[in-house]
């Protein structure tokens, strides 16, 4: 594990120690919501780390966080539009984790039931389970925090939606920096020339695992 | 034996506290709406990188996140870059935020328009690699002179905005202020580009590992053989240094300062002779080969920090000459 994932989440966890532990199956169980929430405020660092964001956009394209609610936000292939999980703020117990639409870039509780037309696959968005558990209760937001949508399409640009794409959406913030008008992550004419200038570096750079996963797109 | 720099040895014991001690100094943090981020350039283990823009003046920077570190890391790296401000080829530093909720620190620098060193450095001429290694003589220069080692010279550390022939030596994280006498810690610079002196533990470096990092960099452009020295973890990285320096100079440099060899090596190191410069001469790099330069890269490339050229030595010597002749004329 990253060590950075870790650094300063002793001072603000009672019993850091045997909490860790715990998550790392290595003592007994400590009591359920502080080891949930240093969990959690693990996961939200580690999903910004290149292997996290890797994992997150295997997620993200096999549908994983769900699909966008409303019925007319569609991909060019007019498949359901798939959503990211996004947080609302970075401080624990401010707000549960919420949907983030790339495409209509609206934000939509996890609960909300998904429109469907007959004859169209029958799909649910995937959080019910876990908001269902009332021991568990709502995932916290800032499992996921604030930075991890915009970090997620700076990271990889070619996975920004097709279609307009012009305005900065408020939650797209990396570290507390909003995301340029001008950038690569929120413009689809500059992505292509993005993508095609990506992959032929990454060619040239004989990137084997990079190169995989441009293809896959 | 104990070392001691050749050169500004004395710098901070004769500069005010508050020059050097970056413990004690308070940052006062501006806010950071004045910026946002364009595209990520970059990550380091120690930080994430954007190129950003300023929206107050509508101009490009360089937005570097710091990860959670230790106060003290953060506070070193920006009391040093105060401290070379407006040095000769270091990067500008110029503004540092602070994110209010997160508390995430981030310093914001001018911006260069780099070209990536593995398209640039195939493309450079003979005069262009002397250019460019001066340049980056005058940034060194200028921080050693002010008791400042960079500790982390390598070509990703170094910008060069090619239709400019501009060059800042950039990424100040692992830089720290000399005290003759004082130990440190060896685990610093990128493996390629350690110093002996890393590699055998000896912790009273100085200002000069600089300049076997710079040695290595310089070898790799003039060779075409990037890294020069392709160890697989460190103690292969000293093993490949032998196969070129030589075994039976490495054992005197050891005797030199009193030090042992780990037992570690015992078995990988074998003997090796020294091996000539010329032999790294091939059809695709003679061009870049010349005689003063293989004379500079022997005098960069030596064991013992201290018989190494310092950076204004280096910049006295003759593979610069036509360099300095251009400059006198005013031309680059």
């Amino acid at each position: 594990m990253d060590a950075f994932n870790l650094y300063g989440l002793r001072a603000i966890t009672p019993n850091f120690t045997s909490t860790l532990n715990t998550l790392l199956d290595r003592s007994p169980p400590t009591p359920l919501p502080p080891t949930i929430r240093l969990y959690g405020q693990i996961h939200s660092r580690y999903i910004l780390t290149p292997p996290g964001l890797l994992q997150m956009s295997e997620k993200y394209l096999s549908g994983d966080f769900g699909f966008c609610p409303l019925l007319s936000c569609r991909s060019s292939s007019s498949e359901r539009q798939r959503c990211l999980p996004t947080g609302l703020s970075d401080v624990c117990g401010t707000s549960s984790v919420k949907l983030y639409c790339p495409k209509c870039q609206n934000t939509f509780d996890t609960n909300l039931e998904l429109p469907n037309i007959d004859g169209e696959e029958k799909r649910e968005n995937g959080w019910g389970g876990v908001n269902d558990g009332e021991e568990l209760g709502e995932i916290d937001g800032a499992h996921f925090g604030t930075s991890f949508v915009g970090s997620f399409f700076l990271g990889n640009p070619e996975l920004v939606p097709e279609g307009k794409c012009v305005t900065v959406p408020p939650c797209m913030k990396v570290f507390g920096f909003k995301v340029h008008g001008s950038s690569v992550a929120l413009q689809p004419s500059v992505r292509e020339a993005y993508k095609r200038s990506t992959s032929k570096r990454l060619e040239a750079d004989g990137d084997e695992g990079n190169r995989k996963k441009i293809k896959r797109n | 034996m104990a070392s001691r720099s050749r050169v500004y040895a004395d710098v901070n014991v004769h500069r005010p506290r508050e020059y050097w001690d970056y413990e004690a100094l308070a940052v006062s943090w501006g806010t950071q709406d004045d910026y946002e981020v364009v595209r990520k350039i970059g990550r380091g283990k120690y930080s994430e990188v954007f190129e950003g823009m300023n929206i107050a003046n509508d101009t490009k920077c360089v937005v570097k996140i710091l990860k959670p570190v230790k106060k003290k890391k953060i506070k070193r790296e920006i009391k040093i870059l105060q401290n070379m401000c407006g040095g000769k080829n270091i990067i500008q530093l110029l503004d540092v935020v602070r994110d209010p909720q997160s508390k995430t620190p981030s310093l914001i620098f001018e911006h260069i328009n780099n070209t990536d060193f593995k398209v640039l450095y195939p493309t450079l001429t003979d005069y262009d690699i002397r250019y460019y290694i001066f340049e980056l003589l005058k940034a060194l220069d200028y921080c050693h002179s002010n008791g400042i080692m960079h500790r982390d010279v390598k070509p990703h550390n170094v910008m060069i905005d090619h239709e400019k022939r501009q060059l800042r030596l950039i990424d100040w994280g692992l830089a720290e202020f000399y005290h003759p006498g004082r130990e440190y810690n060896v685990r610093v610079a990128s493996r390629y580009f350690k110093g002996p002196e890393l590699l055998v533990d000896l912790q009273e470096y100085d200002y000069q590992l600089d300049m076997w990092s710079l040695g290595c960099m310089f070898a790799g452009m003039i060779f075409r053989k990037e890294p020069f020295f392709h160890g697989h973890d460190n103690y292969d990285q000293l093993v490949k240094i032998a196969k070129v320096l030589g075994t039976e100079e490495l054992m005197s440099y050891l005797d030199t300062y009193d030090l042992e060899l780990d037992p570690h090596f015992d078995g990988i190191l074998g003997r090796h002779s020294k091996k000539p410069w010329q032999k790294f001469i091939t059809a695709e790099n003679q061009h870049l080969v010349s005689e003063d330069a293989i004379d500079f890269v022997s005098k960069l490339l030596r064991y013992d920090h201290q018989e190494r050229l310092t950076a204004k030595e280096a910049m006295a010597h003759q593979f610069f000459a036509g360099v300095r002749d251009a400059e006198a004329r005013g031309g680059v």
